[in-house]
């Protein structure tokens, strides 16, 4: 007997009783015996190995379907699935400055004006009430990101009309309002929306809806820029201000498109 | 451990549940899934290194047996039918999907009476030799723990992965081999110093 033979049969079965001469080689090697509490030591650890993590699914359902006499119907286990990048945004906050923007509007549109408005002001404030709620709806039953940054596109040029519609006749501070939600649907909507889209498997997509999104947000800094000359004196810093918002937001959207390009 | 005596009385009142429930006593099924639920568990969560998806095959596994325990011969091994249709199950998921997942988690469970450095390597010996099996072809795993946890014989091995005992020797034999090759040095010296709860030496000189 040697070790040569020996070893063949530890392996297959470390606990297995051996013939006489194998005893006692392995009595006689201290090799093999090493191998052989190798081996044990071996099966020990594999068989107090951790349980399979539990999940939560007991076979309680199975066991309660089997004691009744009907067919068999039990539910699977399921796997928690991995949320898609819009549910992990920052939807509460979203849907606030939306009902933001139109609450505001509301509030807003509500106030009696200090100066009498035109026919056109009047009919451009409810139409833009109708357009914010259509928008709002819109952005609600959309689930796709390009959908959803358009809508919020549009939202904001609607804004930026308005103030342009209203600046001969709302005062200062109305205009600054209706320029902080311009803002906050920049920022918080489209900007964010576009920095939260992952490129993955979507990065033409991505990238046709961020060059529009840019190419409107450039459009409207360069109305901005020249409302910002000609309208009345206490309009301007709105018109200014909102120039510069498009501005950070397009500067935004090419910083986006540049990372995506480098990265891919 | 359970004795000679607790193990024969618990092999009778399996046999009694196995031919009631084959005479249609649904209750009697459900003990049999409650006393074997876990052990398949443990060997198909360690087969796909899923939860969910050892669940899902264990479950689907008593659904086949309750379906098909007419084919059940009395006096043949209830477990190793069991095995066979969980291996059935498991193949075919497998032919289905392709899935891999990260390693076996941790033992949070360590032995109290060693010292820390002790605890130290065991756990680091424990962790490399869980990381090796999860190395094995998934033939030699299946057999290799049949044999480590079930205590089955190559026999019921072979009957439950459908191939010769030899093959099934043969394959408990590579798994072992493999391992240890795979492991370093120290690791191995480590494994000489684990104590074996509750089994016997076998064949320590």
């Amino acid at each position: 007997m040697t070790c040569e033979s020996l070893r063949p049969q530890l392996l297959a079965d470390p606990l297995a009783p051996l013939a006489p001469e194998s005893a006692q080689h392995l009595r006689s090697c201290p090799a093999c015996q090493a191998l052989l509490e190798q081996l044990q030591g071996l099966d020990a650890t594999i068989r107090t190995r951790p349980q399979t993590p539990e999940i939560g699914f007991a076979p309680t359902a199975l066991l309660d379907q089997i004691r009744a006499s009907a067919p068999v119907i039990v539910p699977r286990p399921r796997r928690p699935q991995e949320p898609s990048w819009l549910s992990r945004l920052p939807w509460v906050p979203l849907s606030g400055l939306a009902a933001g923007l139109l609450l505001a509007w509301g509030v807003w549109g509500d106030r009696t004006p200090r100066t009498q408005p035109t026919a056109v002001a009047r009919v451009a404030r409810y139409d833009l009430l109708q357009r914010q709620v259509q928008h709002l709806v819109r952005l609600s039953t959309t689930r796709k990101p390009a959908e959803k940054i358009e809508a919020w596109t549009n939202l904001s040029d609607d804004l930026r009309r308005e103030v342009t519609a209203l600046q001969q006749i709302a005062p200062a501070e109305e205009l600054q309002q209706l320029q902080t939600l311009y803002a906050r649907s920049v920022e918080s909507g489209v900007v964010s929306l576009a920095a939260n889209w992952p490129a993955r498997g979507q990065r033409r997509e991505r990238t046709l809806t961020l060059r529009r999104a840019e190419e409107r947000l450039a459009q409207a800094e360069t109305e901005a820029q020249a409302l910002a000359q000609q309208a009345p004196h206490h309009a301007r810093p709105t018109f200014e201000a909102m120039a510069a918002i498009a501005r950070a937001g397009r500067d935004r959207l090419r910083q986006l498109e540049a990372i995506e390009e480098v990265a891919s | 451990m359970l004795t000679d005596t607790e193990a024969d009385a618990d092999g009778l009142a399996e046999q009694g549940w196995i031919t009631a429930a084959q005479a249609g006593d649904r209750d009697a099924f459900a003990r049999l899934v409650e006393v074997h639920w876990q052990r398949l568990r443990r060997w198909l969560g360690t087969m796909v290194r899923d939860p969910y998806l050892a669940d899902d095959l264990t479950q689907e596994t008593f659904l086949k047996a309750l379906a098909a325990l007419h084919s059940f011969r009395p006096g043949t091994n209830f477990r190793a039918w069991l095995f066979r249709i969980a291996h059935n199950a498991l193949i075919s998921r497998k032919r289905g999907t392709r899935r891999e997942q990260g390693g076996t988690p941790p033992d949070t469970h360590p032995d109290p009476s060693r010292t820390v450095e002790e605890l130290a390597e065991a756990d680091e010996t424990r962790q490399l030799v869980l990381a090796t099996l999860q190395t094995l072809p998934d033939d030699w795993r299946a057999a290799l723990l049949l044999r480590i946890d079930e205590e089955l014989s190559f026999a019921q091995i072979a009957e439950i992965v459908k191939t010769t005992e030899e093959t099934a020797r043969w394959r408990v034999f590579k798994a072992r081999q493999w391992m240890l090759d795979r492991l370093p040095e120290g690791v191995r010296d480590g494994l000489r110093r684990r104590e074996q709860p509750g089994k016997p030496k076998g064949n320590t000189p």
